[in-house]
C-alpha cells in the first residue's frame, strides 16, 4: 500500500463521482456527490500526512474536510431549501449526451497527460485532476442554473488541489490557506448573488440573466 | 518598504467603516488615497531611477513592478478623489444610501490593497491570492447597484474570471513542479519569483511552456483578451464610474502583469522569448479584430468604453508580443492607457450624474451643458485616439515601427482595426459632445462647478501631457527602458 497507491485509488473514485454528477439533475444529489468528492481529497491530504509524516498535511486535510466536505455543502442546501429552489436543475442537454462528453472529456485529459514530462507513477493521479478540472468546466457551461455553474467551479478547484497533492506533495501551507480563504469568500459572494438572483426573478435560472448582449 | 505601503491600504479600506456622515466619509477616503500614493511613490522612485531590485521576503520591486505601482498609486488617488464627488451626488439625490457609500469605500479600498499586494509580490502564490482577491472584492462594486443588468454582470465577472484565475493556479502548480524537479528547490523559494528566475534555465521548457499556456489563458481571461472577454463590458459598464475608471485603468494591467512575471520565467528557461511572443501576438490580434464590431454598434457609452479597453489590452499584447523595443512600446500604451481611459470614465460617471442615462441617443450637447467636464472628456478622446502629443501616439508609431518590421501582415491587420475604432469614436463620441440639444430632452440643467472629479480629470490630462513630452524630448526612454528590458 503505497502512497501512489492511495492516492490514485482516491483520485480514481473522485474521477467517478465527477463522471456521476454531470448527468446528476437534482440539487441535493449534486452536493452529495460534491461532499463526497471532497471527503475523498481530504483522505488525500491525510494520507500524506500520514506517510510523509508532517503537520501540514493534517491542517490541511482538516480543513479541506471543515470547508469543503461539510461548511459549503451545508450552506448550499440550507441555502437552497430556505430560499425555495427548484429541485429539479436544468442544463442545456440531456444527461445521457452529458456523460458522453464527459467520457470524452476524460478519455482527452488521459491521452494530453502523456506529452508532460512526469514520474510515471503519477501519471494517473495528474489525469484525473486534469480530468476533473474539464468535468469542472463542463459542468459550468452546460448548467443553465446558478447552482450547477457554481458546483461545476468547485468541482474544478477539487481537481486543481488534486493535482497539487498529488504531483506537487502541496504548496507551502500560507499559500494553500490563502486558496482556501479566497475559495471560501467567492463561495460566499456566490451565494449571495444566488440570493439576489432568486429575490429579483424568482428563479436561478440564467435564462435571465441574458440581457445584457450586443 | 512595500509592508507599509500595504498596511497602510489596509487601514485605508477599513477606516471608510467608521465615518458617522458623508463629510468624514469624504475626508477619510481622501486622506487614505493620497497617503498611498505617497508611499506608492516612495516605493516606486528608487528602482525607476536606476537602485537595484528590491528584494525583501515576500515582496520584489524591480523596475517593472514600480512602473505599476506608481501608476496605481496615481490613478487610485484620482479615482478615490472622483469617488467622494461622485458618491456625494448620488447620496445627495438618494441614488443610494449613506451606508452603501461607506461599503463602496471599504471595499474601494480592499480593491487597491489587493492590486497593489499583487504587483509588488515576489511569492507568486501571494500574487494569486490577490489577484483572486481583486475578483472578489469588486465583485460586490459591480453588482453595487439594484439595476437589472447588475446581477447579471457581477455573476458573470465572478464566475469568469475565477475560472481564469484557477487555471493560473493550475499554471502555477505546474511551475511549482517543474521547480521541484528540475531545479531542487524546495517550499518557500519554489514559489518565490526572484528564486525561480535565479534558477530558470535548469526549468524544463516543456513543462514551463504547458504552465505558461495556462497562466496566459487563465490570467488573460482577468486581462480582457479575446475569448475570454465576455465578462468585461457587462462588468465595466455595470460599475461605478470611479470604480469603472479603476478596473479598466490598473485592474487590467495588474492581471497583464502577472502574465509578464510568468513570461519573464518561461523566456529564462526556454532561452528565448519567442514561444511567448508568438502567443501574445495572437491574442493581440484577436484582442484588437474581434471588438471593432461591438464598438461600431454600442449604444451603450459605458460599454463602448470598455470594449475599448478590450481594444487596448489587445494592443498591448500585440505590442510586447513584437519582442524587442515593442516592449517599450507595449509600456508606454499601458501607461497611455490607463491614464486616458480611466479619465473617461471618470468624465463618463459626471455625464451619467447629468444625463441620467447611459445611451447615446439620450446624450447631446455634453460640452455645452458641462463646458469643464466635456472639453477635458474631448481631450482624453484625443488621447485615447493617439492624437500627439499623447503618449499613445509615440506607443502606436513605435509598433507600427516595430511590427512592419517583423510581422507586416498582422500589424496592418491590426492597423487596419485601429482605423476603424477610430472611425467608431468620432461617428459615436462627437454627436454626444457637441450635437445640439433637442428641445423634447431639453430639461437637462446647463452650466457646472470646477469638482473634484474635474480637477482629477484634469491631473490626468497634464500627467498625460508631460510623460508625451517627456517621451518627445527623450528624457522617459531611460526610465521606461529599466522595466521594458525586463520583458523583452
Amino acid at each position: 500500500m503505497t502512497l501512489s497507491f492511495i492516492t490514485s485509488s482516491l483520485a480514481g473514485g473522485m474521477l467517478l463521482l465527477g463522471l456521476l454528477m454531470v448527468s446528476r439533475m437534482r440539487l441535493r444529489s449534486l452536493v452529495g456527490l460534491f461532499q463526497i468528492q471532497s471527503l475523498l481529497l481530504a483522505s488525500i491530504a491525510a494520507a500524506l500526512a500520514y506517510t510523509l509524516v508532517e503537520a501540514h498535511f493534517a491542517v490541511l486535510a482538516i480543513l479541506i474536510l471543515g470547508v469543503k466536505a461539510i461548511f459549503i455543502p451545508h450552506l448550499l442546501l440550507r441555502v437552497a431549501s430556505r430560499e425555495v429552489v427548484a429541485e429539479r436543475l436544468a442544463a442545456y442537454a440531456r444527461p445521457t449526451l452529458l456523460t458522453f462528453l464527459a467520457v470524452g472529456v476524460t478519455l482527452f485529459a488521459f491521452t494530453a497527460v502523456r506529452s508532460i514530462p512526469i514520474p510515471a507513477g503519477a501519471y494517473f493521479a495528474t489525469a484525473v485532476s486534469f480530468a476533473l478540472v474539464l468535468l469542472g468546466l463542463l459542468l459550468l457551461v452546460s448548467r443553465k442554473d446558478m447552482w450547477g455553474q457554481g458546483i461545476g467551479f468547485l468541482v474544478m478547484e477539487n481537481g486543481i488541489f488534486t493535482f497539487g497533492l498529488s504531483l506537487t506533495h502541496g504548496m507551502p501551507l500560507l499559500i494553500e490557506l490563502g486558496v482556501l480563504f479566497d475559495l471560501l469568500t467567492l463561495f460566499i459572494l456566490m451565494v449571495a448573488l444566488v440570493r439576489r438572483a432568486q429575490a429579483e426573478h424568482a428563479s436561478v435560472e440564467t435564462d435571465y440573466l441574458r440581457e445584457l448582449t450586443d | 518598504m512595500p509592508s507599509v505601503l500595504l498596511i497602510v491600504s489596509g487601514l485605508a479600506a477599513l477606516a471608510p467603516l467608521a465615518a458617522r456622515s458623508m463629510r468624514t466619509l469624504g475626508a477619510t477616503m481622501a486622506l487614505g488615497a493620497t497617503a498611498i500614493f505617497a508611499l506608492a511613490l516612495w516605493v516606486a522612485v528608487p528602482p525607476l531611477l536606476g537602485a537595484p531590485a528590491a528584494a525583501e521576503g515576500l515582496w520584489y520591486v524591480d523596475a517593472l513592478a514600480a512602473l505599476m505601482v506608481a501608476l496605481i498609486g496615481f490613478v487610485q488617488w484620482t479615482a478615490i478623489l472622483s469617488s467622494v464627488s461622485y458618491l456625494k451626488t448620488e447620496v445627495e439625490e438618494g441614488v443610494i444610501e449613506f451606508s452603501q457609500a461607506r461599503r463602496y469605500a471599504s471595499l474601494a479600498g480592499l480593491f487597491i490593497l489587493s492590486m497593489l499586494a499583487t504587483v509588488v509580490a515576489d511569492n507568486l502564490g501571494l500574487m494569486w491570492v490577490a489577484l483572486e482577491a481583486t475578483t472578489l472584492a469588486t465583485t460586490l462594486l459591480v453588482a453595487f447597484y439594484a439595476h437589472k443588468g447588475s446581477l447579471e454582470a457581477a455573476w458573470k465577472y465572478l464566475i469568469l474570471c475565477s475560472t481564469g484565475i484557477s487555471l493560473g493556479l493550475l499554471g502555477l502548480l505546474i511551475t511549482y513542479y517543474a521547480a521541484l524537479s528540475g531545479a531542487g528547490v524546495e517550499g518557500f523559494s519554489a514559489i518565490s519569483w526572484s528564486a525561480l528566475f535565479a534558477v530558470a534555465p535548469s526549468l524544463s521548457p516543456t513543462l514551463m511552456h504547458i504552465a505558461f499556456a495556462f497562466v496566459l489563458i487563465g490570467y488573460g481571461t482577468k486581462a480582457g483578451f479575446v475569448p475570454m472577454h465576455n465578462w468585461l463590458p457587462d462588468a465595466h459598464s455595470r460599475a461605478p464610474a470611479p470604480i469603472s475608471g479603476l478596473l479598466s485603468g490598473v485592474l487590467l494591467n495588474a492581471a497583464l502583469f502577472s502574465i509578464l512575471r510568468y513570461k519573464q520565467l518561461v523566456d529564462a528557461s526556454s532561452g528565448g522569448g519567442d514561444w511567448t511572443n508568438g502567443l501574445l501576438l495572437v491574442f493581440g490580434v484577436l484582442s484588437c479584430v474581434i471588438p471593432v464590431g461591438f464598438i461600431l454598434l454600442q449604444s451603450d457609452y459605458k460599454r463602448f468604453l470598455a470594449y475599448s479597453s478590450i481594444e487596448h489590452m489587445g494592443l498591448i499584447a500585440f505590442s510586447i508580443g513584437l519582442g524587442a523595443w515593442g516592449a517599450l512600446a507595449g509600456l508606454i500604451h499601458l501607461v497611455g492607457h490607463s491614464l486616458a481611459k480611466s479619465m473617461l470614465f471618470f468624465g463618463a460617471g459626471e455625464i451619467l450624474l447629468r444625463f441620467r442615462s447611459t445611451k447615446f441617443e439620450r446624450v447631446r450637447g455634453a460640452i455645452r451643458a458641462m463646458p469643464y467636464t466635456g472639453s477635458l472628456f474631448l481631450v482624453g478622446l484625443l488621447a485615447l485616439l493617439a492624437t500627439p502629443p499623447s503618449p499613445l501616439f509615440t506607443s502606436e508609431y513605435l509598433l507600427v515601427a516595430r511590427g512592419v518590421g517583423g510581422h507586416p501582415y498582422l500589424t496592418a491587420v491590426v492597423l487596419a482595426a485601429l482605423a476603424v475604432i477610430f472611425a467608431g469614436f468620432i461617428r459615436l463620441m462627437m454627436p454626444l459632445l457637441f450635437s445640439p440639444q433637442d428641445t423634447e430632452g431639453g430639461n437637462v440643467e446647463t452650466g457646472e462647478r470646477f469638482g473634484l472629479t474635474q480637477a482629477a480629470m484634469l491631473l490626468h490630462v497634464l500627467l498625460m501631457l508631460a510623460f508625451g513630452f517627456a517621451l518627445w524630448s527623450g528624457y522617459a526612454y531611460p526610465v521606461l527602458e529599466r522595466a521594458a528590458i525586463l520583458i523583452s
